[in-house]
């Protein structure tokens, strides 16, 4: 599959992907296997269906977000280039990682560059702000039909008071950010605590 | 190497122009840490990188070197430190240390993935954790910790006790105590002999009568008696140092890990997720536990303001605890009597029954089992907060289980008692009998118990042993057996061993115990299951729904229910060397079977908190069991006299006798003298009292530390709602200045970068503007108004009775000028902007330090700062708008109109404009009430302008309040029109004209007020609806301004007048600012949507 896929994908192409995402050449063309075997129509490019057939992408609440974000404004393809430059974003930042065109474009992979894909999975209106609807559909997503509207309204509420610093009743990116930067301290903090618990006993 | 994660993010040259921002922000904003900016732009492993990036900061130094600031400002630019960092990493030997670190970090990971499989169940337990939490993992946590002390005693028990005596003891039936007795042969293998430990098990390792007396075995000369006695106390230190251990460890690392107290709402939003979910059945259990973490959340909110009725609950809760204490009462008594019972039967009944026999483990076993299940009841009748409820009923049941092993052990102690004064009796024969009478006496009375009914039971059972032993003189073992044939007691040899009986207790409690915790698992959990799932849909009720539904793992009751068997083991340990080895093997069984129960039948906890997690407690209550069932034992080895016929310390007249002989025999003559002195309470009271004196002091120290420690948190919580206020009202401020200005051309933005402008480049701006100078010079007002603004904007900007302090300042300036006014309430007007600007540059600030984009972006626009002309850059027009754009979209609505279209050349303009424009609206409030004076002047000038800008007033006050609320209506709509007018910005750049008039400054600023007003003036007429203003003015402005620098026909008087105002603030500062507003523009970038993009392109 995989020296087929190389094969099927053309070099310059691949070149400028390589360039573009920061992928490895394996690694682009096992996700372009990946992406051929997704691709159920044959024709190059994968539909709204195909992603849906992901079982990770099928159970999760966000799943269709997620989805979404792969695709263009208002089209309902998307073609390989497309594909891995929404996948560059979940790439791991590497250490040695060098970039060879010093104005180029931030990498996709950047920090912020992911933490501005994960709000846009709750910013649907792309207004870069997540206002209190936009929580309440992403709560419901997750919690289904167990618990009452004005019940998440509440923890909609409460969860934009405590992000909100501005007082416009909305998530801004750069609120978000400072959340997430909070959680990682912490996440980081209570990893390192396990470790140790772990190590210990 | 974790600086190098974050290098390649950064290139140098962005870094370079990164640093340049750094410093110049360094001196904007001081509040701001910025370390994370510098270490994270100074990182690089590309060698070229470094070194360019050390290059630039040496010019850097020199930079900083020779500019007027203080130490602390040039000191927060960090160039030196970085230099000093990085310049190591251009040798080589610094690149094979990286691919080092490299390597052994992955070689690290690997051995910990490795070491996993050696860590029992760790992956099971991990499945466990999966699907059910924390919470649950954490039973099987310590189930394994316990399993492992286990092991440690069993090693201990069997090493020194069991094998010893297996190998060098005497032989299985070579002496009288190491036989069965003849009479018992017969039965030995029976199966309800076998059932209750009789027969060869009793004369067996397992326990204590059956190990011999010789002081020494073997050839090596083994000193089993004393083995016995030192492991004995041996497995309680062990265990008190390893749970003392484990708990300071525990407590410690739940005080690093204290504060989740913040943002947990978005934690459970925003994290809820489990992205790594492939499995359906994952996915549902997930959604679970975030319905349930919801679910927990809401409970938590309404029990904070939950108002109860108090007497209710009040009577409630007496009428619980009433029915927890009776319950308590009850399972108490129902085992003394149970134990009572069976020694009543045991004298009166030849043969017992299986019943009869096992009735005291049973009877305990299933009031341990249904106990917390009815204090469950009670306990929704509380109505508690949920934690608190499981901690009453942690604290319920394990004073139910504490209550139940005490009373069986006083029973058994009881009984024992009664045997020893048999012993006591026969040995001392006939003539002693008051003496044994008053002897037990005495021993009932320390044992303290509340039932006074033993005594009729024990003084039958005294005449019956009275009997027999009168009928057997001998009390050596096998001619007693012989004898006792004859009595109606027919356990008497086993009874002549008191040690043997109690351990024989104890473990037929543990074996019970451990059947009735497997039927439990399988009728309640298994059986139930299975009848839930498969008679659900047959049934005429929902049964996965309403009653019976599967069955949740209640982690309180089961991690008391293993402190409660660890009790046992503890208890027995002494009498029945084996208990700890059986425990092991119970524990494996139980952790197989309670995971399997679990992943099967088990669903997730509808209400998951905290209490349960907190494993301390767990500790502690182990703790507490542990001291508590050292108790009984200590006092039985120290109280009674060991039995003359069976065990190691036979013939002793107590057991720990045998150290004192082991020092008198074994060791030399000085040993056994300085153990004397060690021991005397010459010695032992000192050291007492040093104890005490060292608890003390411990003590005490700890307690200061509690209280830092508490402050310190506090001081943080203070800390972080002051930074949280302080940005909230920096924030009204903004947005009431924003909303007073929010129908105008000026752009926040720009204003952003004229501060920052300001700041940066003052020696450029110096003498160029009066007004921009005195501005700039004037930071330090900026501080007071914003302060000072942010009361101001509550009361709403039409209220009289506020005027803004920091306007009040300058209205003197209006009132000495005339003419000037316009200048002066411009510059008021710029302090006043800045009042907020500093609030939004700080987010600029923020976003420019996560945000490599920005950088890039500012060292693209980089060059054009320095480039000779602003004409220059006109053909740069269209790219200055995407940014400011961006800002607008992220931070403020208000913002927003303003910004988006202004050619970058206008700058000045907007500079300008700013001030002109502004005046009309900042002034409006004060103006028109507090300050009449300046206007009539005016009004004489400029007769035209003053009805229009009172008409501004009046109609944008209501309008501005509604901006505010209306902000996402408002930029939406202002978007698609900024798109429609892109094109034509682009088009002009005619601000070269502006050079010519930089002149007449005092009259000229009135001139330009005019235009400005009047333009305000007919915006506010069309829109009659406020709300839908907003949308058009922004195109209105714009035209203007576009006007303004095409110097078209349309109202060609006026700008010209504008354009002669406008170059007023001189060339420099418009570059700069344009600079330091890209700068700050850049920033916002990395919001950029497409359609941003394409807007930027057109």
């Amino acid at each position: 599959m995989g020296s087929r896929a190389s094969t099927l994908l053309r070099d310059e192409e691949l070149e400028e992907i390589k360039k573009e995402t920061g992928f490895s050449h394996s690694q682009i063309t096992r996700l372009y296997s990946r992406f051929t075997s997704l691709d159920k129509g044959e024709n190059g490019t994968l539909s709204r269906e195909d992603f849906q057939r992901i079982p990770e992408l099928a159970i999760n609440p966000l799943g269709d977000r997620i989805i979404n974000a792969f695709f263009p404004e208002g089209e309902d393809q998307v073609n390989f280039r497309g594909f891995m430059r929404t996948l560059a974003h979940f790439r791991p930042i590497e250490d040695n990682e060098k970039s060879k065109d010093v104005n180029g474009p931030e990498p996709l992979n950047s920090r912020s560059n992911k933490l501005h894909f994960a709000f846009r999975l709750y910013d649907l209106d792309k207004d870069d702000k997540i206002s209190r609807d936009e929580l309440l559909q992403v709560l419901r997503m997750m919690v289904g039909v167990n618990i009452s509207d004005e019940q998440l309204g509440s923890i909609a509420d409460r969860t934009i008071q405590e992000a909100d610093q501005d007082g416009d009743s909305a998530i801004s990116f750069t609120e978000f950010v400072k959340v997430a930067n909070f959680f990682l301290i912490l996440v980081e903090t209570e990893v390192s605590l396990l470790l140790r618990l772990v190590s210990n006993s | 190497m974790k600086p190098a994660k974050a290098s390649q993010r950064y290139r140098g040259i962005r870094r370079n122009a990164s640093q340049r921002y750094l410093y110049q922000e360094s001196l904007l904003l001081s509040n701001l840490d910025d370390s994370f900016n510098a270490d994270e732009t100074g990182d690089s492993n590309d060698p070229e990188q470094i070194f360019q990036n050390i290059q630039f900061q040496k010019d850097l130094m020199a930079n900083i070197r020779c500019r007027p600031w203080t130490m602390g400002q040039k000191l927060r630019a960090r160039a030196k430190e970085i230099v000093l960092k990085f310049e190591g990493r251009l040798t080589r030997t610094r690149g094979y240390q990286a691919a080092g670190a490299e390597l052994w970090r992955k070689f690290a990971r690997l051995a910990c993935n490795f070491v996993v499989i050696f860590i029992p169940w760790e992956m099971r337990i991990k499945k466990i954790e999966s699907h059910f939490g924390s919470g649950v993992a954490s039973y099987f946590i310590f189930l394994r910790w316990l399993f492992g002390i286990n092991i440690v005693l069993a090693a201990m028990t069997g090493a020194f006790i069991v094998i010893p005596e297996l190998i060098a003891g005497q032989p299985f039936g070579s002496t009288a105590r190491k036989t069965i007795p003849k009479e018992q042969v017969a039965s030995a293998q029976d199966l309800d002999t076998v059932w209750s430990l009789g027969g060869y098990l009793q004369y067996s390792v397992l326990f204590y009568g059956y190990y011999g007396r010789e002081r020494r075995i073997g050839r090596a000369g083994y000193r089993l008696p004393l083995a016995y006695f030192l492991v004995g106390m041996a497995v309680f230190a062990y265990s008190f140092i390893i749970l003392l251990k484990k708990m300071a460890k525990n407590s410690r690392t739940s005080l690093a890990s204290a504060s989740r107290e913040n943002y947990t709402f978005c934690w459970r939003v925003f994290c809820a997720w489990d992205y790594l979910i492939g499995n359906p059945e994952a996915a549902e259990s997930k959604t679970a536990a975030i319905v349930n973490s919801i679910r927990e959340a809401i409970l938590e909110e309404q029990e904070k303001k939950k108002s109860k009725n108090l007497a209710v609950t009040i009577c409630l809760r007496i009428i619980a605890n009433i029915l927890v204490l009776l319950s308590l009462a009850g399972s108490i008594y129902l085992i003394y009597f149970v134990v009572d019972r069976s020694q009543k039967l045991e004298q009166s009944k030849k043969e017992l029954t299986l019943w009869e026999k096992n009735e005291v483990s049973v009877v305990v076993s299933l009031v341990t089992m249904l106990a917390p299940s009815a204090f469950d009841l009670i306990a929704a009748l509380e109505m508690y907060h949920p934690r608190t409820t499981l901690r009453f009923q942690l604290a319920r049941v394990l004073v139910l289980y504490l209550g139940n092993l005490y009373s069986l052990i006083i029973a058994l102690l009881d009984k024992v008692n009664s045997m020893s004064i048999e012993d006591a009796a026969t040995k001392s024969n006939t003539s002693h009998w008051s003496d044994s009478t008053s002897l037990f006496a005495t021993r009932t009375a320390p044992a303290g118990e509340p039932w006074a009914t033993p005594g009729p039971g024990v003084g039958l059972r005294r005449n019956s042993t009275w009997a027999l032993a009168e009928s057997s003189l001998p009390p050596r073992a096998a001619p007693l057996a012989k004898a006792n044939g004859s009595t109606p007691d027919t356990q008497s040899p086993q009874g002549q061993c008191w040690e043997t009986y109690v351990g024989q207790e104890m473990l037929k409690l543990s074996v019970i115990d451990m059947l009735f915790t497997v039927a439990s698992i399988l009728l309640i959990d298994f059986f139930r299951g299975l009848f839930v799932r498969y008679l659900s849909d047959y049934w005429c009720w929902d049964l996965e729904n309403k009653f019976p539904e599967y069955g949740e793992f209640k982690i309180a009751e089961n991690v008391l229910h293993l402190v409660y068997n660890q009790g046992m083991i503890w208890m027995g340990a002494f009498f029945s060397p084996c208990l700890p080895a059986f425990n092991v093997l119970k524990l494996i069984g139980l952790m197989y079977l309670r995971s399997w129960a679990v992943l099967t039948c088990n669903v997730p906890h509808q209400q998951v908190f905290r209490a349960s997690r907190s494993n301390n407690f767990y500790l502690a209550m182990l703790l507490f069991m542990l001291f508590l069932c050292m108790l009984p034992t200590i006092f039985a080895i120290v109280r009674y006299k060991p039995s003359l016929n069976c065990g190691p310390f036979s013939g002793q007249e107590k057991i720990y006798d045998i150290v004192s002989e082991t020092i008198e025999k074994d060791f030399p003559a000085w040993f056994g003298s300085v153990v004397g002195h060690i021991s005397s309470p010459v010695v032992i009271l000192p050291a007492v009292l040093l104890l005490f004196l060292l608890i003390y002091y411990l003590q005490s120290i700890a307690r200061s530390l509690k209280l830092s420690n508490h402050q310190l948190r506090m001081q943080i919580q203070n800390a972080r709602s002051e930074d949280k206020k302080k940005v909230a009202q920096m924030v009204e401020a903004r947005i009431q200045t924003q909303e007073e200005s929010a129908k105008r051309l000026p752009k926040d933005s720009d204003r952003v970068s004229q501060l920052s402008s300001a700041h940066s480049a003052t020696p450029q701006n110096n003498g160029n503007v009066v007004n921009f100078d005195s501005v700039s010079s004037k930071s330090s007002r900026i501080e007071t108004v914003a302060q000072s603004v942010p009361q101001s904007p509550r009361p709403g900007p039409r209220a009289p009775s506020s005027p803004l302090p920091g306007v009040s300042k300058s209205r003197p300036g209006h009132d000495a000028r005339r003419y000037p006014r316009g200048l002066y309430a411009s510059t008021g007007d710029l302090r006043k902007s800045r009042s907020h600007t500093p609030v939004t540059f700080a987010k600029h600030a923020d976003d420019i330090h996560s945000e490599p984009l920005f950088q890039k972006d500012f060292q693209q626009i980089d060059p054009s700062l320095h480039g000779p002309g602003v004409s220059a850059l006109v053909a740069e027009g269209p790219r200055p708008h995407a940014p400011r754009y961006y800002i607008i979209n992220e931070r403020d609505s208000h913002k927003k109109n303003h910004p988006t279209f202004w050619p970058e050349r206008h700058f000045k303009i907007d500079a300008s404009g700013d001030i002109v424009e502004m005046y009309p609206r900042n002034v409006r409030p004060y103006v028109s009430r507090v300050y009449p004076q300046p206007h009539s002047p005016q009004l004489s000038e400029e007769e035209e302008e003053r009805p229009g800008r009172d008409l501004t007033k009046r109609s944008f006050a209501p309008r501005s309040l509604t901006d505010l609320h209306r902000a996402p209506h408002f930029y939406i709509g202002e978007r698609s029109e900024s798109r429609t007018l892109a094109p034509e910005h682009q088009g002009r750049a005619h601000y070269q004209s502006w050079n010519d008039g930089f002149g007449g400054q005092p009259d000229r600023p009135t001139y330009a007020h005019r235009k400005p007003r009047s333009r305000n003036f007919r915006h506010p007429q069309h829109p009659l609806k406020p709300r839908v203003k907003p949308r058009f003015e922004p195109p209105v402005t714009e035209s203007d301004s576009m006007s303004a620098a095409s110097s078209s026909d349309q109202q060609n008087s006026s700008t010209d007048q504008y354009l002669q105002v406008t170059p007023s603030q001189g060339r420099c500062p418009r570059a700069v600012g344009r600079l330091s507003r890209r700068k700050a523009e850049s920033g916002p970038e990395l919001a950029l949507d497409l359609d941003d993009l394409i807007y930027s392109n057109v």
